[in-house]
């Protein structure tokens, strides 16, 4: 087959494919390289493997001075497992030990570790919430009791906090609010007391 | 002007007095009664008037021991001794207010009184003994 070269085929597109094509090897090259280097306790069975075998074959390669050699030799790799010992190790399980006691997904807690959610101040904006969630004002009221509180007790129930944690800062909140009140109504008596008094409200 | 100044102040403490009752019943509070809210009203008058009788104790000592002005302390007096009967008048009216809804709460006095009678009296047993 020949291939003749045209005088009136531009120099600048063959010098484009010869580029292109030098790149393609090289990146061939490093990708290669990159499975050699890789720490062999961070590679998978089938990985290790091939990196084995592409030294030995680069070893060969250099005990026998040719590269035809390696070239033709067929690409062959081999699925090897870790090995099976008789015992097994348990790191991790989602079932519960305890028969009275639920465990929260393992997962789900390394997300919410991940996240950095802050118990304390999700705490103090679920007591927050549930004072608002007895405001006199009704919109206020319906969305803090019914999104808001939902879901802040979903998440506080997500990181581990337990059902009777809950009703204890419920019941904190509660009386908290209810002294707050009876404050506020003891005021506006002197206020009403005193205006009577002074000559304000009849 | 001074009329509609009072009903404002009115409609805003009457306002404030709703929304905390009404925060106090959604959390499972209903001991504000009416009745409650009379006597602490009552309360804040007796402690307000005490305090205007200490006002006035400190003013007659210092008319009495110090050198002031004694025109402008008698004024201050007078003003005080005005509030003070404003006060009383307060709790004289407020006592009334908590009697007239305690007695609407019993109902017909007469009736009560009849049944509280009824309750009390003891039950006579008369036994004659005849002689044969």
């Amino acid at each position: 087959m020949s291939f003749n070269v045209g005088a009136e085929l531009p120099k600048e597109k063959l010098y484009a494919a010869q580029k292109l094509k030098q790149n393609q090897g090289q990146a061939e090259q490093q990708a290669q390289q990159n499975v050699q280097k890789q720490a062999p306790n961070m590679m998978n069975g089938v990985q290790w493997q091939a990196a084995q075998q592409s030294a030995q074959q680069v070893q060969g390669a250099k005990n026998a001075n040719g590269s035809t050699a390696t070239n033709n030799a067929p690409k062959s790799f081999e699925i090897s497992l870790p090995e099976i010992s008789d015992t097994a190790v348990l790191l991790s399980t989602s079932v519960s030990i305890n028969e009275e006691s639920v465990e929260a997904p393992t997962l789900t807690r390394n997300l919410l570790r991940a996240v950095n959610i802050n118990m304390g101040a999700l705490e103090e904006t679920y007591r927050e919430t549930l004072k608002k969630s007895r405001s006199h004002n009704m919109l206020l009221e319906r969305f803090m009791s019914n999104v808001k509180m939902g879901g802040l007790s979903k998440l506080l129930s997500m990181c581990g906090m337990s059902a009777e944690k809950l009703d204890e800062i419920k019941s904190e909140v509660r009386k908290e609010a209810l002294s707050e009140i009876d404050a506020k109504l003891v005021h506006w008596a002197y206020t009403k007391a005193m205006l009577e008094i002074t000559g304000g409200v009849g | 002007m001074a009329r509609n100044k009072k009903k404002a102040q009115s409609t805003i403490l009457n306002e404030i007095k709703n929304q905390l009752l009404l925060q106090a019943e959604r959390w499972d509070n209903y001991g504000y009664s009416p009745i409650k809210i009379e006597e602490m009203l009552k309360d804040q008058c007796d402690k307000i008037k005490g305090d205007l009788l200490a006002e006035k104790n400190n003013l007659e000592y210092e008319l009495n021991y110090l050198g002031t002005d004694k025109r402008e302390v008698l004024i201050k007096i007078e003003r005080l001794e005005s509030y003070l009967k404003k006060a009383n008048k307060a709790m004289e009216k407020h006592d009334r207010t908590i009697r007239r809804m305690v007695d609407k709460l019993i109902g017909d006095i007469k009736a009560v009184n009849r049944a509280k009678g009824l309750i009390d009296s003891k039950s006579q047993i008369s036994v004659m003994l005849g002689v044969n």
